[in-house]
């Protein structure tokens, strides 16, 4: 089995894509459909290697759930990378401070996506 | 209500962002143009799948409305070139995500020329007719693009300060990282 990545997204299509991808490069993927359930799915699943979320999405969005990991601090190890339609300074910015490692904008190049998660699931 | 020169800067940022849409999305690369529609205050369509997602800034608020056929979203998914089927729920998804990414380019591009605002997350449904109705104090800008899979329909609903400055070539320009695009820390 290869490293376990945890994507977070509201849209099933995008879970998919991310999914089939990383699957291709040999990564072993754990879905979540927005912060709260990526939250639990973090506490709930061992050993995973970097998160891949998207920013907007409803209950809880990707920076919350962000600074939820960095307040929380049990997990502020794990990498997360940012995939979003969003590309505003400001908002990458916030994702920075708050810990993340990447951000990707949609739609996302699959080479893009797997050499990033290959770089920082190390 | 906005000036004509609000609604025209919105309409090029609207056709400008569906058509880098369509140019990035298998399948759509037929859909260029858009076209304006005859709206009044009110309008009744046959549907078959519709996205609505709001957004909200200090000048500007409103919502985007996506309104495409069945089959379009179907020939469009991402999922064909995985292998993987395409059933309703997934078109009902996609219809979703589409709706995201547009209203995503239309924040970029607006952010460029000064205009900023915050995206909600997007309602589907499905149906046999959806009415689109102007917004109080407001417009609502509507484009139909034509193409091999039926037309894909786009209503922005919006509420400007009539004060409202939105710079020249907003519908070229690009705040910040572009579609694509990617960083790491």
């Amino acid at each position: 089995m290869g490293k376990k990545i945890l994507i977070v997204d509201d849209s099933k299509t995008i879970r998919q894509q991310v999914s089939f991808t990383l699957g291709k490069g040999g990564f072993e993927v754990i879905e979540a459909e927005d912060g709260k359930d990526g939250l639990a799915k973090l506490n709930s699943t061992p050993d995973i290697a970097l998160i891949v979320s998207d920013v907007n999405m409803p209950n809880m969005n990707g920076l919350e759930m962000l600074e939820a990991i960095k307040a929380e601090g049990k997990h502020v190890n794990v990498p997360i990378i940012m995939l979003t339609t969003e590309g505003a300074p400001e908002m990458i910015a916030r994702a920075k401070g708050a810990g993340a490692k990447g951000w990707l904008v949609k739609p996302f190049k699959p080479e893009q996506l797997v050499a990033a998660a290959t770089k920082l699931a190390a | 209500m906005a000036s004509s020169e609000i609604v025209k800067a919105l309409e090029n940022v609207l056709r400008a962002s569906a058509t880098e849409f369509f140019s990035t999305t298998d399948q759509l690369s037929a859909y260029k143009v858009g076209q304006s529609m005859t709206s009044g205050s009110s309008e009744t369509l046959s549907v078959s799948f519709a996205s609505v997602i709001g957004y909200a800034g200090d000048e500007i608020k409103g919502s985007l409305v996506t309104v495409c056929e069945g089959e379009l979203l179907n020939k469009s998914h991402p999922n064909h070139a995985m292998g993987m089927p395409v059933g309703e729920a997934e078109v009902l998804d996609w219809v979703g995500e589409v709706a995201n990414q547009l209203l995503g380019r239309i924040k970029n591009k607006l952010a460029s020329a000064g205009v900023k605002f915050a995206m909600g997350t997007p309602t589907t449904v499905t149906g046999k007719s959806m009415q689109i109705t102007s917004p109080k104090d407001g417009f609502v800008i509507p484009l139909i693009f034509n193409g091999p899979f039926g037309a894909f329909r786009l209503y922005l609903l919006s509420v400007a300060d009539p004060k409202l400055k939105i710079a020249p070539g907003a519908e070229v320009g690009n705040s910040g990282m572009a579609e694509g695009g990617s960083i790491l820390f």
